[in-house]
């Protein structure tokens, strides 16, 4: 997963979240717009309300219409501002005649609407130029109102409060462009390395699988041949320098089933510790399995392959170091753990006194794999 | 709401985002206190008690300051506490303010605490989950409401009173409504890509091998295993005898072999990122990914930035009081703007590490970046 949301996504997802929420903010404002006109209209007895809900609801429809996808179509766009101009003259035409021009309050019911208009010119900015869009609305919110002044030969003059708040939205939309680019010009940057890790961590893992086969194989089969006398090489000698060279080049696949008879093993063993211990038995080893060995299976795969490889080589530590045969691989597990231990009766060793050049078998076959999958290792 | 869909918020997934946001969080805490002031002034005449007024004044400063300072990158994320502060100010305000003119007040719609938090409320959709938007304003509306109509008997307009608690209370349950709608869209979104994002990444990890990337050099162990080792084994698998030239050859790839392996297991990422990190107890592996991602690019800004001195740049890995941290120490070049250009990291850094803190003293900036092995949730 990338570290930051991609700069190509932002823009447009920012938009679609601005034109959700301006429909709301116009909805609101429509909706407190009615149910005052209906209180008025029912306290002064005054007809007609039901004339008032008409154009409310096409500028409600307008503005619904607008935030769908429909609106990305340009002959969508100009019903939208044919029926919400329309709405918005139809009234204003019944509302102006009714207000009290001496009465400011009563113009906040012209000034709602007029806000929710220009909110529908967000919605559509998201599609087209946000600024060329929140302009239009403007005009279509202003005109009918300055055009009924006209009319009445009264002086029209445009209101503060929309104006206001027009120029503020124009000032957002401007800023968020400018903004964007500023804030998130580190995108780039932080995702090529977010995408840079997480392809070194599959190598990485990659490179300790091979590591860890290294030390078991390959290093094991280089000591035999430097253990031999010179002379004939046999057939078996030759399958197994094959055999060594095939586990350390190629990718580990899933394990066969193993059926293990003898101790106290009931279950059906399967995975990478199961063939960790068929390595040890065919090396010559005993051995013993006991405990509780159905949770191996319900372990993730890196988890298994990581537990796998670490069994192995302790494994291979018991034939190559301990002086004996027999090694006891008990599992007991809890709740939220699974514990496997390798335990034999050899001469023993104490890791901090082990060299580093001996060490890394512990570091590189043991430790790091478990270590990357949260687990821990005690020797 | 889905659960999943009302605990996250924008700025958590977004954290670029987050900082694009915080400039209209300023501009709508600036707007918010200048309208407060500019309408108390022009109010004036409204009000029998000025200190009451000026105590609302200072709360409404106090909202919009908290505000500010709640939803800077270096203090993220912006939390529920916060929000309710912000709220808790601003709908002491409006009390304060009904207070300062109870019995004077003519007008309703020139109340400008209603209008302020509604302002700060606007710019909320990148902060805090739509439902809490939603819940804060919701509850703070039915007050603004109450009081208005409690006030209704002194207002000059004759209209039910019911209408001046819809209109007192209409642009901060709009702003509400747009910042709710506003971060369920855009949380919406980022979940998605968060989903669509993860899926293609475990599908790279269950799929063939990546190429490994340009940069990525691959340990020489394996080099020398592929280039020496292979050859030598495979030549040996096919032939019928062994030389003593060939038992001395892999005795000493063996020895050379267990060397390079040895080397290879103490070089962690980190000194292959930054060759003077200090790292004894071998920390970098227990860092995943997207943590290794983020320390890999902010070494690279800390490198190639212009308000900071590449020479003195250390990184060191330790063991804190509980948890392993990376601490990332470069010296600021007099005079340039580091902890701007240290913003946006900041903000991602909150995002992928348990706890991020920083200072600049005497000329150096220190981060520290606390990491969690144990995977807990991020805040």
């Amino acid at each position: 997963m990338s570290l930051v949301f991609p700069n190509e996504m932002a823009a447009n997802s920012t938009n679609t979240a601005l034109a959700r929420g301006a429909y709301w903010f116009g909805l609101v404002f429509l909706a407190a717009t009615f149910v005052s006109i209906a209180l008025i209209a029912d306290a002064r007895s005054a007809p007609g309300v039901a004339a008032l809900l008409a154009p409310l609801a096409l500028i409600a429809a307008a503005g619904t219409v607008a935030v769908t996808p429909l609106a990305t179509r340009t002959v969508v766009i100009v019903a939208v501002a044919l029926l919400t101009l329309a709405g918005n003259t139809l009234y204003t035409g019944i509302l102006l005649p009714r207000l009290d021009g001496a009465a400011p309050s009563d113009m906040v019911l012209l000034t709602l609407p007029k806000i929710a208009i220009v909110m529908t010119g967000v919605v559509i900015g998201r599609f087209r130029s946000g600024v060329a869009s929140i302009v239009v609305a403007y005009v279509i919110a202003e005109a009918p109102v300055v055009v009924f002044y006209l009319v009445r030969a009264d002086a029209p003059s445009l209101g503060v409060a929309l104006t206001a708040f027009t120029a503020v939205l124009l000032l957002v939309r401007v800023m968020l462009i400018v903004t964007r680019k500023r804030s998130r010009a580190s995108q780039p940057a932080m995702s090529r390395a977010g995408e840079a890790e997480r392809a070194a961590t599959l190598s990485l893992r990659r490179e300790r699988d091979c590591s860890a086969r290294v030390q078991d194989a390959v290093l094991d089969e280089l000591a035999a041949v430097g253990a031999s006398t010179p002379g004939l090489l046999g057939a078996p000698a030759r399958e197994r320098i094959l055999s060594s060279l095939q586990l350390a080049t190629v990718p580990a696949a899933g394990a066969p089933a193993l059926d293990f008879d003898g101790g106290l093993q009931v279950a059906e063993l399967r995975g990478d510790v199961a063939a960790a211990l068929t390595g040890a038995r065919e090396l010559g080893l005993a051995v013993s399995v006991n405990g509780d060995v159905g949770p191996l299976e319900l372990l993730d795969a890196d988890v298994s392959r990581a537990l796998g490889l670490a069994v192995a080589h302790c494994l291979g530590n018991v034939h190559r170091h301990s002086g004996t045969r027999d090694v006891e691989v008990s599992v007991l597990t809890t709740e939220s753990e699974v514990c496997v231990m390798v335990i034999d009766s050899g001469v023993g060793f104490t890791e901090s006194k082990i060299g580093a050049d001996h060490g890394g078998g512990l570091r590189t076959a043991v430790r790091a794999p478990l270590d990357a999958v949260g687990g821990r290792v005690q020797v | 709401m889905s659960a999943r869909l009302g605990s996250h918020t924008a700025q958590q997934l977004d954290p670029l985002g987050g900082i694009t946001a915080r400039y209209f969080a300023i501009g709508a805490a600036v707007c918010a206190i200048a309208f407060s002031i500019g309408m108390s002034v022009s109010t004036f005449d409204q009000v029998d008690s000025p200190a009451l007024e000026i105590v609302a004044l200072l709360l409404m400063v106090g909202a919009g300051a908290h505000y500010v300072r709640a939803t800077s990158p270096f203090r993220a994320p912006f939390r529920r506490v916060d929000h309710v502060l912000v709220y808790t100010f601003g709908v002491g305000a409006v009390v304060l303010s009904a207070a300062a003119q109870w019995g004077s007040n003519l007008v309703v719609r020139d109340d400008w605490a209603p209008i302020a938090l509604a302002i700060l409320t606007f710019t909320l959709g990148s902060w805090r989950p739509g439902w809490e938007i939603l819940l804060c304003a919701g509850i703070a509306s039915l007050l603004v409401a109450a009081i208005a109509i409690s006030q209704a008997g002194t207002f000059s307009a004759d209209v039910p009173y019911p209408v001046f608690g819809i209109i007192t209370a209409a642009p901060l349950l709009a702003s509400a409504a747009a910042a709710s709608a506003f971060s369920n869209s855009l949380v919406r979104t980022l979940l998605s890509w968060r989903t669509v994002a993860t899926a293609e990444a475990t599908m790279v990890v269950a799929g063939p091998p990546a190429p490994l990337p340009g940069d990525h050099p691959q340990p020489r162990h394996l080099d020398y295993l592929d280039a020496q080792v292979v050859p030598f084994l495979t030549g040996l698998s096919l032939q019928e005898a062994l030389s003593d030239v060939e038992v001395d050859q892999a005795r000493r790839f063996a020895d050379e072999l267990q060397r390079l392996i040895a080397e290879d297991s103490a070089q962690s990422w980190l000194s292959q990122l930054e060759p003077t990190a200090y790292d004894p107890l071998k920390l970098a592996g227990l860092m995943d990914a997207d943590e290794r991602g983020f320390v890999s690019a902010l070494v690279d800004h800390l490198r190639t930035g212009t308000a900071y001195s590449r020479e003195g740049l250390t990184v060191t890995l330790d063991m804190g009081e509980r948890w392993p941290s990376c601490v990332v120490v470069v010296p600021c070049l007099p005079g340039a703007k580091a902890r701007v250009q240290l913003a946006p990291y900041i903000a991602v850094a909150r995002t992928v590490f348990q706890a991020v803190d920083w200072q600049m003293v005497g000329g150096q900036l220190e981060i520290c970046l606390t990491f969690d092995v144990f995977r807990q949730p991020k805040n």
